[in-house]
């Protein structure tokens, strides 16, 4: 035990090193075994004072020259007595480190550790202390050797360097058994200061590295005797509580308990580890905890997916994406993919299957969205819930999203039946009377604000759509058809939808959709200017007339297949609209879409009782059917005259002759009357041989009756059109393709041309045989021929 | 704190002022160390005349910008002509003054002060040879063999 002696402020004359030295090193003692206690200005300065005396001093004590010629070869520079006073302090504080090393052996355990933190704090304010006093010896002489390149360094340094290599490489494994074992006991859950292991582990750092005072290699001494063995031993304690856990119980409690014991000790490294090593202690533990049990946890992804089980799932995400984001995860990335895509193909199946559907495409392509709802909403959500939207798993959905969104039970492989059913979907949400809609805008939000709900749900699934061509030809058939019979459920609703399919799929998608509201717009305008010039040459115009002129390249309608002579009554109308229009727009031609064309009439029939006699009954029909109901009020027309009561009948030769509908026209429509009950058959059938006359006794609970509903036949018919047209349009998309390629490549081998065309194309995805084909197209037509020494190469001919 | 004193070696209190002990470096890394210092510091190894002196120079020079002394940076070899017109005058003093001031700012150290005065001592020494120089600064020839070998040894180019 160092006794303290009480420091006195007489300093000694300069030039008596002896008693300089003496004078010193009490000072410093004192520093050392009581840093805390104030020191007093006078004996801080005269300390210095002292080492100033002793490094300027020529002479030493007995009064001889103290410096010889072989003491100058030693000490090259100024007065050897830095030197010796260095040598003198590191043997002093030497002694002092040895104090306490002999000190430490009383102690073991925690003990251990608060006397090596209590002692350590001490030295740290003694070492501060004795270099300011010392500040002149480090000034010049230690600087001096410093500069000269030799092994010396500032007090301070010294200082930790004893402390380091007297002492605390003395007790260095005695100390790590204390920490380990402190540590055990925390993870075992008992009461433990943390803080004495963050002491010890701050010491460390402070100790540094060797003496070369390099930067990089600072915290060798940390890194070296402290965190490779702390790591270590925490590896050892897991392990064996990982086997353990993994004896005794599932895979998922291993999962659930793994997860919350990284947890704590990720909450606790922080207290009491240096910043730069909590990667490499986490590092470690995902290793052990983590790495080591893989296989056994990916096994329990997929139960874990069955069970919908998202707090566990995200357990084990959180467990694999500690040890790095990259491949640690993919093979549940995988695992969820194809999981994704069975579910998504089993949900379709089970709807695929149901009777209700009765063929209509509307219910159908509703089961269906939903069906695809529901499964990509289920795992976005676990995206979200337990993935935490990582980009991989987020990736992995939208493969498998796209691969049974466009082939499953319902779209069997090349007939692009998704595209269709979205795209009668978006019908249904879109035009009016959809039950749909009336349903969603039923639970509290507004109706505006369902439709929105719905529609980018509709969206959700267009994205995964691969035929988007198919798509857009349906989309805008069906919005052809609803702003033709102005069926839209809103013109915001409409609107939204065509801006977020520009959004995804660009100006070009929609262009054609867009212009289609821009012909509304007009010919509302027209519509008016047209009665307004009605009104100024005192035409009346004997019913509500309103038309609609439409561009033949932007809207998906053809001219009527059969000839149609209207009623004289429409006629005056409409001749008179061509002479108007022909008058503003000179040279363009008109065409009469009558096959699209409704009207309303009112009819009344004789023997009708009720509201029906007075009012009589409100039908709305097609041209076609206006055509040939308007015959039967003909009093003096082409028929026997008033034969019957109920007007004329008529054979449908009669009609033909009369409206110069096809025959197959007139048979649908008559057809439809008949079954209306609106006319009546003379047989009973609908051919040559039978008469019509109207049904005199017709009765309807409703007043108003729609008669031209769109028959199952023509909307199968329409679907194959439009998937012709889809044809012939991706023909010419193919073609344009290539010649675009050949143009600029002016000679491709045949892989690499048809290589390039279905990257190119981006709507669809262009078969190879359609390839060949565009590629025969284009060598019969002369912009391409065959390479004439190698028949596999096509060149461009301009 | 407004001021500091300190007892000099001829026992004579004087007043630092606080503006300009950040350029005392003992006194400043003292004052760091300690809250409060009530008795004067003693300054053993500097008299009130020369203490005097260095107030002064302090006093002059406490507006000035003190750049980091870097060595690493500074390798040109240092100039003894670029010496200010009142540090100059501040320099012309007697004999013993002057190496009273040179020993007291490398006790004290200062280390503009110190460089000052080095360079006016060399501007003496310009120009001059050894028994020029001996004579100046009265240095007698007192060495013995050994100590002469032992400064020939340390002035070696």
């Amino acid at each position: 035990m160092v006794v303290t002696r009480s420091f006195q402020n007489q300093l000694p004359p300069s030039g008596d090193t002896d008693k300089i030295w003496e004078y010193i090193k009490t000072g410093v003692d004192r520093i050392l075994n009581n840093p805390g206690e104030n020191l007093g200005n006078n004996a801080y300065i005269n300390l210095y004072t002292a080492v100033y005396n002793f490094c300027t001093s020529l002479k030493n004590s007995s009064g001889g020259v103290y410096y010889t010629a072989t003491d100058a070869t030693h000490s090259a520079h100024g007065s050897p007595f830095g030197k010796h006073l260095y040598d003198l302090l590191k043997q002093n504080v030497t002694g002092y480190m040895n104090s306490v090393a002999e000190r430490s052996q009383a102690y073991t355990g925690d003990d251990l550790l608060s006397f090596y933190n209590q002692e350590w704090t001490k030295y740290g304010d003694s070492a501060k202390i004795t270099h300011n006093i010392f500040a002149y010896l480090n000034r010049h002489w230690i600087q001096r050797e410093q500069d000269e390149g030799n092994n010396v360094c500032d007090v301070s340094t010294l200082m930790y360097q004893l402390w380091r290599d007297q002492f605390f490489m003395s007790i260095r494994s005695t100390l790590l058994d204390s920490v380990f074992n402190l540590m055990t006991r925390i993870r075992n859950g008992q009461v433990a200061d943390i803080n004495l292991v963050k002491s010890v582990a701050d010491s460390f750092v402070s100790l540094g590295n060797d003496d070369s005072g390099i930067a990089s290699r600072r915290m060798e001494v940390y890194e070296k005797y402290f965190l490779e063995p702390f790591i270590k031993s925490s590896v050892d304690y897991y392990r064996e509580e990982a086997d353990r856990l993994l004896q005794e119980g599932s895979t998922i409690d291993y999962i659930i308990r793994v997860s919350s014991r990284l947890q704590e000790e990720d909450d606790r490294v922080e207290l009491y580890l240096h910043e730069s090593s909590l990667k490499d202690f986490k590092d470690a533990l995902n290793k052990v905890l983590v790495t080591r049990q893989k296989e056994k946890i990916y096994s329990e992804f997929e139960p874990l997916l069955d069970a919908r089980d998202s707090l566990n799932l995200k357990r084990l995400y959180s467990l694999v994406a500690r040890t790095g984001k990259g491949s640690a995860l993919d093979p549940l990335r995988e695992i969820f993919s194809s999981y994704v895509k069975k579910a998504g193909l089993d949900a379709i199946k089970q709807v695929s299957g149901s009777e209700d559907t009765g063929g209509a495409i509307a219910k159908e392509a509703r089961l269906f969205v939903t069906a695809i709802l529901g499964v990509h909403d289920r795992f976005a959500g676990l995206l979200h819930d337990a993935f935490d939207e990582d980009t991989g798993f987020s990736k992995s959905l939208d493969n498998a999203c796209k691969e049974f969104i466009n082939t499953n039970s319902m779209c069997p492989e090349g007939e692009a039946r998704a595209p269709q059913m979205l795209a009668h979907y978006c019908d249904t949400l879109l035009k009016k009377g959809s039950a749909n809609v009336r349903k969603a805008g039923a639970e509290g939000a507004s109706d505006e604000d369902s439709l929105e709900a719905q529609l980018s749900q509709a969206i959700c699934v267009f994205r995964y759509i691969k035929a988007v061509d198919v798509f857009q030809k349906f989309y805008s058939q069906h919005l052809s058809r609803r702003l033709v019979n102005e069926q839209s459920v809103s013109s915001y609703g409409e609107e939204m939808m065509i801006s977020k399919l520009k959004e995804i799929s660009g100006v070009d998608f929609t262009s054609k959709l867009t212009r289609m509201f821009t012909d509304m717009t007009l010919s509302k305008e027209m519509s008016e200017e047209f009665k307004e010039k009605c009104r100024d040459s005192h035409f009346a115009i004997p019913f509500d007339f309103d038309m609609k002129v439409l561009h033949t390249v932007s809207w998906p309608l053809k001219a009527p297949d059969t000839k149609l002579m209207l009623p004289s009554q429409l006629s005056s109308v409409c001749g008179r609209f061509t002479n108007y229009y022909q008058n503003k727009h000179n040279g363009r031609k008109l065409n009469w879409l009558w096959q699209y064309s409704k009207a309303e009439i009112k009819m009344f029939f004789p023997k009708a009782t009720g509201p029906a006699a007075k009012t009589g009954y409100i039908f709305s029909v097609t041209t076609f059917q206006l055509a040939i109901l308007m015959l039967f009020n003909d009093e003096s027309g082409p028929g026997t005259g008033y034969d019957s009561p109920n007007g004329p009948t008529l054979s449908m030769e009669q009609i033909f002759q009369a409206t110069g509908l096809d025959n197959d026209s007139i048979k649908s429509e008559l057809e439809i009357f008949c079954k209306a009950r609106v006319l009546v058959s003379s047989n009973n059938k609908i051919n040559a041989e039978s008469k019509f006359t109207l049904n005199g006794g017709y009765k309807s609970k409703h007043l108003r009756v729609n008669l031209a509903v769109a028959k199952k036949v023509e909307q199968k018919r329409e679907a194959t059109d439009t998937m012709r047209a889809v044809d012939i349009d991706r023909m010419y998309a193919i073609q344009a393709a290539i010649v675009r390629i050949m143009k600029t490549r002016k000679q491709l081998t045949h892989r690499q041309l048809v290589e390039d065309t279905i990257s190119m194309i981006k709507l669809f995805q262009a078969s190879i045989s359609d390839i060949k084909k565009g590629i025969d197209t284009l060598i019969d037509k002369e912009y391409l021929e065959r390479s004439e020494g190698n028949r596999d190469v096509y060149n461009y001919l301009a | 704190m407004s001021s500091i004193k300190v007892s000099t070696s001829d026992n004579q209190v004087i007043e630092v002022p606080q503006e300009i002990i950040k350029q005392i470096k003992i006194i400043d890394n003292l004052v760091q160390l300690k809250d409060t210092i009530d008795e004067p510091i003693p300054l053993n190894n500097v008299d009130a005349r020369t203490m005097n002196k260095v107030i002064e120079y302090c006093v002059h020079h406490k507006d000035d910008v003190y750049e980091e002394y870097d060595e690493t940076e500074d390798n040109s070899p240092k100039r003894s002509d670029d010496i200010d017109e009142w540090d100059a005058r501040f320099m012309q003093v007697d004999q013993d003054l002057l190496f009273s001031i040179l020993l007291a700012s490398n006790y004290l150290d200062m280390r503009s002060l110190l460089d000052l005065g080095c360079k006016t001592v060399a501007n003496m020494m310009r120009n001059k040879d050894a028994e020029q120089i001996r004579e100046m600064f009265k240095i007698n020839g007192d060495f013995t063999e050994e100590e002469k070998l032992y400064i020939e040894k340390e002035n070696k180019f």
